[in-house]
């Protein structure tokens, strides 16, 4: 049977950076990543660029195999973990071998949430998740001339541009809720967004349910929703969601609740196992709360904080040292290109239910929206999370303002006046 | 003598996403085009900014090392 110092599940964002922060703080330990796809580190962020043409499919490769060798990280591609026995320290992979740990760290990420429908797996259904799902949607897509995307967020905005970089004439989008991403912004905000979908030629449908997929010899045709409308399509992308697979974690004690249950050093319940990225539910104690982010930054940062709380661990305290995971994580995504482009950010907690007030810069009809959430903590006003639509100047200071939990109290009158200069916030 | 970095940002590659940021505070930081710049060479440790150019999701964060000369990364 084989045997590791550090085991690693997920050789994405965290997984990555996990190891190399071990193997910076150990240079003898073993050290092994077990991933299911068939590929080294790759760029899930650079996905979508790789679609639209605008780079190279190796330029979107992060590691080459030499990397690995010469990092001393064994790459255990293309199999999957599918059981872990806490007390005996293994962990069971899809190709019937048992791998021993010392630590084992789980960042096993997500998978597309799949259409549910009659048709969604007939030819032409596109998720955007991996590798291959971009050389598909490149290369069906090339006689393609009718798109439809259903569901609105960050992987539809993406299927938008992508559709329409490979030269598919019309591209409509149905959402279900009553505004275009409603489940993540304002509607004010989401205004802005689909006015810079509609500037580049994509139309939105809202209160549209998929009802099923109508197909002619095994391909899509058309997307027929519950309210009887239908619409043609020789190309359909799906971006619903994401969810992460626990189903092999089952038996073995660890505490699951939307994520793996974890304290802020991104313990978990059972000795010497770990989570971190997509999967995890840590505890924050920049927003004193648990908390699921599923974003690349906040993946390597806790690989990276991990990685040292991992090798402090299995050295006894002598390399490296446990490491709170406190950052507060931003994404941003660019759209289309300038003049008619869009950006969208989400900074921190977003759930306006968690925010005891909001505030609004700027408008629709300014081009720019940028929603503010606050909260009160022991009396202090502390600005916890941010929409920013069309207006990135405003992303660096707000950052730093939930990372640094600025008293914002005095300066509530000026952060809805559009020429209050937000840098003053962390002055 | 520590090592040192010479950091150059593609600013048409960067996307904001500030994992180097995030990594190293005291290196990176996002300007008003919400794109990373350099406020200090060497306000981390070698390691810590190769750790946060290893991190960009674009590959923009292109490091050479002053000694030699030589790019390290990517």
């Amino acid at each position: 049977m084989k045997k590791v110092n550090f085991l690693i599940i997920g050789g994405s964002a965290a997984g990555t950076t996990a190891a190399d922060a071990i193997r910076n703080l150990l240079p003898e330990a073993s050290i092994a990543i077990v991933t299911d796809e068939d590929h080294e580190q790759y760029s899930r962020v650079l996905l979508p660029n790789y679609i639209r043409h605008q780079i190279t499919r190796e330029q979107m490769f992060l590691k080459k195999p030499e990397w690995y060798s010469e990092r001393k990280i064994e790459l255990i591609r293309g199999v999957k973990a599918v059981g872990l026995a806490s007390k005996s320290k293994r962990v069971k992979v899809s190709d019937g071998n048992e791998i021993e740990y010392g630590k084992l760290l789980i960042c096993v990420g997500g998978y597309v949430v799949p259409l549910n429908v009659p048709g969604a797996d007939a030819e032409g259904v596109f998720y955007m998740r991996t590798v291959e799902d971009g050389d598909e949607i490149i290369e069906k897509s090339k006689d393609a001339k009718k798109a439809v995307i259903i569901g609105g967020g960050f992987v539809g905005l993406e299927f938008s541009s992508c559709f329409k970089m490979n030269g598919i004439e019309e591209v409509t989008t149905l959402v279900r809720g009553d505004y275009y991403w409603s489940k993540k912004l304002d509607e004010e905000s989401s205004k802005v967004v689909v006015s810079t979908l509609s500037k580049n030629g994509v139309s939105v449908k809202t209160d549209e349910d998929a009802d099923h997929i109508e197909t002619k010899d095994g391909k899509v045709k058309a997307v027929v929703t519950k309210s009887g409308n239908r619409y043609e399509a020789d190309v359909i992308g799906v971006g619903i969601g994401i969810k992460s697979d626990f189903s092999w974690l089952a038996d073995s004690g660890i505490e699951i609740k939307a994520g793996i249950d974890t304290n802020e050093y991104l313990e978990t319940n059972l000795p010497d196992v770990y989570a971190a990225g997509d999967c995890a539910e840590f505890y924050d104690p920049v927003f004193e709360r648990k908390h699921l982010v599923g974003n690349w930054t906040n993946a390597t940062s806790q690989g990276s904080t991990v990685g040292k709380t991992m090798a402090h661990s299995a050295s006894s305290g002598q390399a490296g040292q446990r490491t709170k995971f406190e950052t507060a994580s931003s994404y941003s995504i660019n759209f289309f290109s300038p003049p008619e482009n869009g950006t969208c950010s989400f900074i921190g907690v977003t759930d306006e239910d968690f925010a005891d007030k909001i505030l609004v810069r700027g408008s629709f009809n300014e081009g720019k929206v940028t929603k503010i959430l606050i909260k009160k903590y022991n009396g202090i006003s502390r600005i916890v999370g941010a929409t920013v639509v069309n207006h990135p100047p405003d992303v660096g200071p707000i950052t730093m303002a939930v990372k640094n939990r600025v008293d914002i109290a005095s300066k509530l009158l000026d952060l809805e006046k559009p020429d209050f200069d937000l840098k003053l916030l962390v002055a | 003598m520590t090592k040192k970095y010479k950091i150059t940002i593609d600013r048409n590659l960067c996307i904001g996403a500030a994992s180097c940021v995030a990594l190293a505070m005291k290196t990176f930081e996002l300007d008003s085009e919400n794109k990373a710049i350099i406020i200090d060479e060497a306000g981390d440790e070698a390691e810590t900014i190769k750790l946060a150019a290893e991190s960009c999701p674009t590959k923009a964060i292109i490091l050479e090392n002053i000694e030699t000369g030589e790019q390290e990364y990517p």
